[in-house]
């Protein structure tokens, strides 16, 4: 490529492959329609883009002097996905020989060069939620991650972000005797009523004033300075996260996969807590538990007021598929951008293309919500990357 | 009645029996008006009508006159395609392989279940067709059929018995490569030798009139043929071994001499890229009528594939991601992209879903929309195909390549009528199967769809 004489360099070398070049070029870029989710679609649309921030946006803006003209032609641009809720890069997701581990920050155990990184972009993703995953009953704090940037500074868009717990089961598998009485793994909790008892503990002995560092972090909680992620599935353990919160006085409260989501849904919505979705999918029909799948769940949530986010792989089909299941195609659109940008606290920065916002945005063959859509290219502060090529 | 009506009808029902329409529906003539129809070959057809008579479609165009005793399905502002035919699937089957890896003789019409969520799938979701063919995990893996995704039982279902046979290269159990090809080759050398012997036989016996020769079938007691344990019965399954004791040899040959002969289809499984010259090398060998189901690594023998002209299933994933295990290097693989490149006309198959039913896809990611035949033709069309191509991948092509071309695969006067109708353009985020007929009949109604409406139709608190 002849515009950035190091891209052919560093598009052989994996390693590299995520990192944009340094250049401090003002970039015009034109298309035929821009979903700014800030305001109705442009079109045609033009974004000026100076050191990766957005600059201007319009439909009639002309190139400032002596910037690159970047000509999309018949493009639809819509802002770069963000995916609530993975474990993208997580080399560790999870401190094994332990289930309380609130101090613990998956950003320290990321895999930045992860391949996983580069599939996210190509399906359109510039940012994600890593978390912890459900292994430990307090599993740690998150970060938001771009998928690509300059350095992993510019890519580490939150870091000690939240803190993760869990209301169901899935600490429990894996801690037996394994056949040896002395097994560090021969511990608590084995099942959900060690789970809930093991957090509700917690928040008593954070609240009682016990000291300890992990104890402190579980205060910030309390006092309302860090959401609370909680993995709940069914509406039991969506309900045992209500009476948790409810004793120990927590605030800000974010549920994570929410398979019956709908079932408290009125409550949700009256405690504002918002859900990231777990991934939408027409291949099963009913969750781990047996509980049964709705296709329009995210239009049942939409409707109760719940504010919620699209997660997972597939992120632009899944929201394509809650369009035709009955999700308005705004708060479809909005689902993978904006909502999530929220949620996750760095909608400042990226979730939607607006004056002062980061360049990252997808480059479509069409409407964004069309089976035969295409995803061309995606740019992260304005530069195009091209992945998957 | 009118005696001129009731005349008109007795002739009709005559003239229906006459035909042998033994699946004659209960709507003997049906039309279908008012909707754009796609027939596939040929241009569409704007506010057309299809006259339906004893399950075929008797005549396509605009402005036809409809007869007084046709049902009329009011299909304005709706789109009507052929029903969607899926050229490969190892569902609707209690299972998708035998343990033992060389069963050349068994048919999967004896396994496969009408009643199964697959069929139901296929019918919601505008299939009328499909190759049911036994899995990969095999060697000689047993014959295929041709049903209709409709029928209470399977002889209803029927289109083509004898179809082909699944022959897999991906090597059974511990074997390697070596041992899996020789071992097929084994069986089919053996084959072909029986065949000479039958036909030079055959012309001694011809020669000398007076005399035919018998056929000496030596079958002592172990090589009789064991019946597989019934389920329940607490019965093991039949060893594991290639050419096991239990097992007669000549209905293995029997069969493969069918294959040899080109009277059934091999559904060559590659694996892998280096598959594909070794399934090549024994088409031409052995002279093969074949078509090859391909592993995601095949498109690194696009080129090989595409000379061949051979007609092609990909695998259901149809984009991934893989790692160069030499250089490291990352790269996303569309597969219709890649081999649209190469010049190879392609047919899809669907990944699986997981049901409360009998068969299960163990480990199955949950997905969206790789379950739909139209899913995996729009992502076709996503990555380059003409719509129009992607269309005819999922009803003319296939249905050429299970050469059942001339009953089903587009809307022509004379093939059957096994029918979709969509609520708008194929392909499309907001387009829903209505209905979907096979043969003439309605197998699926979206407004009746009780399972669909549930999915559609969270419990409000």
């Amino acid at each position: 490529m002849a515009r950035f004489p190091q891209l052919s360099l560093w598009t052989c070398c994996a390693a590299a492959a995520l990192a944009l070049p340094v250049g401090a070029e003002t970039l015009f870029v034109k298309a035929a329609k821009i979903h700014t989710l800030s305001g109705a679609p442009l079109a045609p649309g033009q974004l000026v883009v100076k050191d990766g921030k957005i600059a201007a946006i319009g439909s009639d803006l002309t190139p400032p002097a002596g910037a690159k003209v970047i000509d999309l032609k018949d493009a639809v641009l819509m802002p770069g996905l963000i995916d609530g809720y993975s474990q993208t890069g997580a080399a560790a997701a999870a401190e094994q020989t332990e289930e309380l581990t609130p101090r613990f920050k998956i950003s320290a155990g990321l895999d930045w060069r992860a391949r996983a990184f580069k599939e996210a972009l190509a399906d359109g993703v510039t940012a994600q939620l890593v978390a912890p995953d459900t292994n430990n009953v307090i599993g740690g704090q998150g970060c938001v991650v771009k998928s690509a940037g300059k350095s992993k500074a510019d890519r580490l868009l939150a870091d000690e972000v939240g803190l993760f717990i869990t209301t169901t089961g899935d600490p429990g598998s894996g801690n037996s005797s394994r056949g040896r009485p002395d097994t560090i793994y021969n511990r608590l909790p084995t099942n959900r009523m060690g789970v809930i008892w093991m957090l509700r503990q917690q928040f008593r002995f954070a609240k009682a004033g016990k000291e300890s560092a992990d104890l402190d972090v579980l205060r910030q909680a309390l006092a309302g300075e860090r959401p609370v992620f909680a993995v709940a599935r069914t509406e039991f353990e969506i309900g045992a996260l209500f009476k948790i919160a409810d004793e120990a006085g927590l605030k800000k409260l974010i549920l994570a996969d929410g398979y019956e989501a709908h079932k408290a849904a009125r409550e949700l919505a009256a405690r504002r807590i918002p859900v990231l979705l777990d991934p939408l999918a027409t291949t099963v029909i009913q969750g781990g538990e047996f509980e049964k799948a709705y296709w329009n769940q995210p239009q049942a949530l939409h409707e109760a007021g719940v504010a919620f986010a699209l997660t997972g792989p597939q992120l632009l089909e899944q929201a394509r598929f809650a369009a035709r299941h009955g999700l308005p195609a705004e708060a479809a659109l909005a689902a993978i951008t904006k909502r999530p940008a929220e949620i996750l606290g760095v909608a400042d920065r990226v979730g939607a293309l607006a004056v002062g916002k980061d360049a990252d945005f997808v480059v479509l063959s069409g409407d964004p919500l069309d089976f035969t859509t295409r995803i061309r290219d995606v740019a992260v502060g304005g530069v195009l990357l091209h992945p998957g090529r | 009645m009118a005696m001129k009506t009731l005349l008109k009808n007795a002739a009709l029902s005559v003239a229906a029996l006459a035909l042998g329409a033994a699946a004659a529906p209960a709507q003997d003539a049906l039309a279908i008006v008012g909707g754009k129809i796609i027939p596939v070959k040929g241009a569409p057809i704007e506010g057309g009508v299809i006259l339906i008579r004893g399950g075929k479609i008797e005549a396509v165009g605009k402005d036809l006159t409809v007869p007084v005793d046709a049902k009329v399905i009011d299909a304005k502002g709706k789109v009507v395609a052929p029903g969607f035919i899926e050229a490969h699937t190892s569902r609707g089957m209690d299972q998708t392989n035998e343990n033992n890896p060389n069963v050349p003789f068994l048919s999967v019409l004896d396994a496969v279940d009408p009643s199964q969520d697959f069929f139901d799938e296929c019918r919601r979701n505008g299939v009328t067709t499909v190759a049911v063919v036994p899995g990969n995990n095999t060697m000689l893996g047993g014959q295929a059929a041709v049903v209709k995704s409709a029928g209470s039982y399977v002889d209803e279902m029927v289109v083509k018995r004898n179809l082909g046979i699944k022959l897999s290269l991906r090597p059974t159990s511990d074997r390697s490569r070596m041992s899996h090809l020789a071992a097929i080759r084994k069986e089919l050398d053996a084959a072909r030798d029986a065949l000479k012997e039958e036909e030079a036989k055959a012309k001694e016996a011809a020669a000398k009139k007076e005399e035919p020769a018998k056929e000496s079938e030596k079958k002592s007691a172990e090589e009789e043929f064991q019946p597989r344990p019934r389920r329940g019965q607490g019965g093991g399954r039949p060893g594991g071994q290639p050419s096991a004791a239990g097992v007669d040899p000549a209905l293995a040959k029997e069969a493969l001499g069918k294959l040899l002969k080109g009277e059934l289809i091999a559904f060559i499984y590659c694996e892998q890229a280096l598959d594909v010259p070794q399934a090549l090398k024994l088409i031409k060998e052995y002279g093969l009528k074949a078509a090859l189901v391909l592993g995601q690594d095949c498109h690194k023998a696009a080129k090989l594939v595409a000379e061949s002209k051979l007609p092609v299933t990909l695998d259901p994933t149809l984009v991934y991601w893989e790692t160069d295990p030499r250089t490291g290097e990352d790269r996303q693989i569309v597969l219709p992209k890649l081999w649209r490149e190469a010049g190879v006309p392609v047919t899809f198959q669907t990944t699986g879903f997981a049901s409360g039913n009998l068969f299960r896809a163990p480990n199955l990611p949950p997905t969206v929309g790789t379950n739909y035949l139209w899913f995996q033709a729009a992502t076709a069309a996503k990555h380059g195909l003409p719509k129009d191509e992607a269309l005819a991948a999922i009803t003319l092509r296939p249905a050429q390549l299970l050469g059942v071309d001339k009953l089903v695969g587009t809307i022509e006067p004379g093939k059957e009528a096994d029918l979709v109708i969509l609520s708008g353009e194929p392909l499309k985020l907001d387009t829903w199967v209505e209905k979907t007929l096979v043969r003439g009949k309605v197998v699926y109604d979206k407004t009746q769809d009780a399972k669909l409406k549930s999915l559609l139709s969270v419990e409000k608190q």
